[in-house]
């Protein structure tokens, strides 16, 4: 059997509806052109390094200051209004690009989120999470969450789905229109007799024709959205005024690439950016701070180069899990369970951390090691996908999942 | 599409079948074939280390430092000699007593492969001296990555190559961790991965275990009790043995519901299987030279080195068999890695792994289960890895289906490069343009290692960008000193006409390849030459009649539009 067209059917079968059969609010805002940026943190971000209650008695006890945002001294972390009830939460000190977004109103947080399925794995972790599902079972079976959510849009556009800065990820499995690059002036290849050479030799069937089709096209695509000089020539892309992406690494330049893709009005409605390097078993300070510095202003340098869309775009930041409460030998932290989302876009409640916190008690930690999930990260996106995105509901985006009650992040 | 057995086999057992070598297989026969390369015979230089011999490498850099970078090449020599001596001593003094002032040293020089041959003491001390310069450590890496491409495609050995392909895969190191991986990675390469490539696979997990770069990738050198740090423990079970199909996360923490586990034979793993495994492995360390408790420090060497002060002394419990407290030095390591490589699900997981790398992305389990059951029967002998191999070549779904695989970046490249017979000297930019389209040598940062599936390659950025290699490959687009298609001069004599050079070019790269259609419609293309931006139309049989520059640049376009086929995408 076709292995791609068993998973099809066997998807099918398993939410009992046909995928594409999803019905439109009719009042759903922006339906028809929101952007949804997802962001992974891949490693494992450690949530308690990040957002930590910086006077909680069994946070001091279980790591050492430089593992910690502290209330006062060299790793005292930046104070965040609208908090957990009375409790000092802070940021990590490098965060302070993410303290202005969050003060701007439009970046929520919700801690002690993640994969309700207790892996802690990072691999099975990603791959659930990107599929959107919680059972190991169903992870050979079920397409990408953002594939199914494409295709319950059915968008029109040139450039529905863009993967920036690599290949695809699970998260969009198994699209049929998603494209993976990252600079879009240089998504080309040749004459326009070698590309219409390639274009009859990729009409087939199989993967490898449709994945050739795909890249053709969007080719052809792009070379007609791109900015050119009066010579013909594709002009450098330059973002908006005051917006600098610089020693923002990689992810500044993929989310610098983003920008110019998404301003291109091409129809773009997904797109994702991984920023790897989270899995900090050893030296976690040091590492965890260049990390999160440059997460936080490459976040912040696209955020305002895309001005103009934000009331017609939803970032959403996820990582696999958030990592161990006590910190190892090694200066590092292990593969732990809870960690921080974020919600960012005009419209989102932000401003406010959502969610539910527990605390760090040894019967509040799961299985006595780790922060306990209080929310599922399919809550979160839930509310993204239906209030924000357009889609009636998430029943086949998020097969047998119920969502209890929304944060109201929206 | 009517393909060879033959050709379908030798594309998926090395990195691109060339005629040459069907022509071989086709007089040897394959079994005969498979058995020469399964017993590499390395007294023969053949091409790739004829090539690696020849080879030269620019280097580049501006350095400030007491003395001049050569001179700490021989001191960390002589520091490696003198074992244990540290080399920065030597030279921070100058004639009069006084502390030496630092110099600048400028490097420009084109310089072979140095450093493949360099013992692991020598590769580690020598950088392991203050001020060393980085682009220094960094060659050592840089050279392996080199030597990897020319192997990849001028080696006679193509089995073990890509054998060696697989198991810096499944045992992925990212060399970026740290500098020092950088260093010694000649040595890992060559003493670790290809030493045991055709080995014991027991064997080969504990020369990893101990191979300073994995204890620096995953952590374990700084492993102590307590917390241990368990990166190196999952990863273990979850990627180099058992695999994550064994991974039994329901049970959660509930190991006596874990299926004969209580009979000391648990048939998955559970996290605190990691945690207890974290804890064999305290103490396990790099002889990096380290200080400890103030005033100690480790050997400097570059190997292993177990510290039984960090070590945890108590029981253990791991998939189900009770460790003993206060066991000898390292035997709690040893028992995991003996529990880890003879556990039934390993054999499974490794056959498949093996069976997806050179057959098929989902091989049958049948399949799997024959290959499975020869891992097993020589789960002991030295010669573990050649008798798995021999009957994943000679296994009848070796030649099935064709186009079940899609190739990696490497392998695409090499199948065009060897098909082609170009001349092609790796440096830096052919590295960063296969990084470009996805696989970046040794540098792949997750430790899955680069992803085996049509799912991940079959991708619109890996596929422009490797046409996009390929036709600058073909057309030019390189330092003259770098590539070499030399397609007119490998064109036979009696070709002339459109048709004659068409047809040459698209059995060379792809005998009995592409479909009627893909050929047909190549062939149009070709005798379609532009010129001004007009096409002219020319007969098949009509001769060429265009100048040589002219015709070699036509030429390369063509040949890169083959590669860019549907068909050359996979094996």
């Amino acid at each position: 059997m076709n292995r791609r067209h068993f998973l099809c059917s066997s998807l099918a079968t398993l939410t009992g509806s046909r995928i594409t059969n999803l019905t439109f609010a009719a009042d759903a805002p922006q339906s028809h052109d929101h952007l949804l940026v997802v962001l992974f943190l891949r490693g494992g971000c450690d949530g308690l390094n990040l957002l930590g209650p910086a006077n909680d008695k069994d946070y001091i006890a279980a790591r050492p200051e430089w593992l910690r945002a502290t209330d006062a001294g060299k790793f005292e972390g930046i104070a965040l209004k609208n908090g957990y009830n009375g409790i000092d939460m802070r940021l990590h000190r490098e965060a302070g690009a993410l303290k202005e977004l969050y003060d701007s109103g439009h970046l929520a947080m919700i801690h002690a989120c993640g994969l309700k399925n207790g892996s802690r794995s990072h691999f099975e972790a990603q791959d659930m999470m990107e599929r959107g599902v919680t059972d190991q079972k169903n992870i050979s079976i079920a397409s990408g969450w953002l594939t199914r959510t494409i295709e319950a849009l059915s968008p029109h556009g040139l450039l529905p789905a863009v993967a920036v800065g690599g290949e695809l990820p699970d998260s969009l499995l198994h699209s049929k229109v998603a494209v993976s690059m990252s600079e879009a002036r240089n998504f080309t290849y040749g004459r326009e007799n070698q590309l219409a050479l390639l274009k009859r030799l990729y009409e087939g069937s199989e993967s490898i024709h449709r994945i050739g089709k795909l890249t053709l096209d969007t080719i052809t695509a792009l070379q007609s959205k791109l900015t050119r000089d009066g010579d013909g020539n594709v002009q450098d892309y330059t973002p908006e005024k005051g917006v600098s992406y610089e020693d923002t690494g990689n992810l500044g330049e993929s989310l610098r690439n983003l920008a110019q893709i998404a301003k291109m009005e091409a129809g773009l409605r997904v797109a994702t950016v991984d920023y790897d390097g989270w899995d900090t078993h050893e030296d976690q300070e040091y590492r965890f701070n260049e990390l999160v510095s440059e997460f936080s202003r490459a976040l912040s340098s696209f955020y305002n180069d895309m001005s103009r869309f934000h009331s017609k775009m939803t970032v959403v930041v996820h990582t696999e899990f958030g990592r161990r409460l006590k910190s190892n030998q090694s200066e590092g932290t292990d593969h732990g369970y809870g960690g921080v989302h974020m919600v960012l876009g005009n419209g989102i409640k932000g401003g406010k951390l959502h969610g539910e916190w527990r605390g760090l008690a040894n019967d509040q930690l799961d299985e006595g090691a780790d922060l306990a999930i209080t929310t599922d990260y399919r809550t979160v996106l839930t509310e993204v996908l239906t209030q924000r995105v357009g889609l009636a509901d998430t029943k086949s985006i998020f097969p047998g999942f119920e969502m209890k009650k929304a944060l109201g992040i929206v | 599409m009517s393909i060879s057995p033959t050709y379908i086999a030798l594309n998926r057992a090395t990195f691109g079948a060339t005629s040459e070598e069907l022509a071989r297989v086709e007089k040897v026969g394959w079994s005969a074939w498979v058995e020469e390369q399964l017993k590499p015979d390395s007294t023969v230089k053949d091409e790739a280390e004829k090539r690696i011999a020849a080879h030269k490498l620019e280097i580049e850099y501006e350095h400030e430092g007491l003395m001049a970078p050569a001179m700490m090449m021989q001191a960390g020599k002589a520091g490696a000699m003198m074992q244990g001596g540290k080399p920065e001593m030597m030279a921070v003094e100058g004639k009069d007593g006084k502390k030496a002032e630092k110099q600048k040293f400028k490097v420009k020089e084109k310089r072979g492969l140095t450093l493949l041959d360099k013992p692991l003491d020598q590769l580690f001390r020598i950088q392991n001296q203050e001020d060393y310069p980085y682009k220094e450590i960094q060659r050592c890496s840089y050279e392996v990555e080199v030597a990897t491409i020319i192997r990849a495609c001028y080696s006679k050995w193509q089995v073990r190559e890509m054998l060696v392909d697989f198991w810096h895969n499944h045992f992925n190191v990212n060399i970026d961790a740290d500098n020092t991986i950088r260093a010694v990675w000649p040595a890992y390469d060559r003493d670790v991965v290809r030493k045991h490539a055709f080995g014991n696979f027991r064997e080969l997990l504990q020369a990893v275990a101990q191979g300073l770069p994995m204890l620096y990738y995953l952590n374990n050198r700084s492993s102590k009790a307590s917390p241990a740090n368990e990166n190196y423990a999952r990863e273990l079970f979850e990627l180099h043995t058992l695999g994550a199909e064994h991974y039994l996360n329901h049970l959660h923490k509930k190991w006596r519901e874990v299926p004969g586990a209580l009979e000391g034979k648990a048939e998955g793993f559970i996290d605190q299987d990691v945690y207890e495994a974290a804890r064999a492995f305290t103490g396990w360390t790099a002889a990096d030279g380290e200080d400890y408790d103030d005033d100690k420090h480790f050997p400097d060497d570059g190997g292993f080195y177990y510290h039984a002060q960090w070590h945890d002394p108590y029981q253990k419990r791991v998939l189900g068999a009770e460790l003993e407290a206060n066991q000898p030095p390292l035997a709690d390591g040893m028992a995991v890695l003996d529990l880890a490589a003879f556990h039934p699900g390993t054999a499974i997981y490794l056959s498949r792994k093996l069976c997806r790398r050179f057959i098929a992305d989902q091989p049958s389990e049948d399949l799997v289960r024959r290959v499975a059951k020869v891992w097993t029967e020589h789960a002991k002998s030295p010669d573990q890895i050649v008798y798995v191999m021999r009957e994943i070549l000679l296994a009848p779904e070796m030649s099935g289906a064709f186009g079940q695989k899609t190739k990696r970046p490497l392998e695409f490249i090499c199948s065009f490069i060897r098909a082609a017979g170009a001349d092609v000297r790796p440096e830096e930019d052919i590295i960063d343009r296969l990084a470009e389209c996805g696989q970046h040598l040794f540098h792949w940062g997750p430790p899955t290692g680069h992803p085996d599936t049509a799912d991940y390659w079959q991708s619109p950025n890996s596929l422009l960008k490797r046409w996009k290699f390929a036709r600058d490959l073909a057309t030019d687009g390189f330092d003259g000193e770098v590539v070499r298609m030399n397609l007119l001069r490998n064109t036979p004599a009696d070709k002339k006409t459109w048709q004659e050079f068409a047809d040459y070019w698209l059995d060379r790269l792809a005998p009995d390849l592409l479909e009627p259609h893909t050929r047909e419609e190549l062939t149009k293309w070709f005798r379609e030459y532009e010129d001004d931006g007009k096409a002219r139309h020319h007969e098949p049989d009509a001769e060429i009649s265009l100048n040589e520059s002219d015709l070699a640049e036509h030429l390369g376009e063509f040949v890169a539009l083959a590669a860019a086929t549907p068909e050359f995408q996979l094996r």
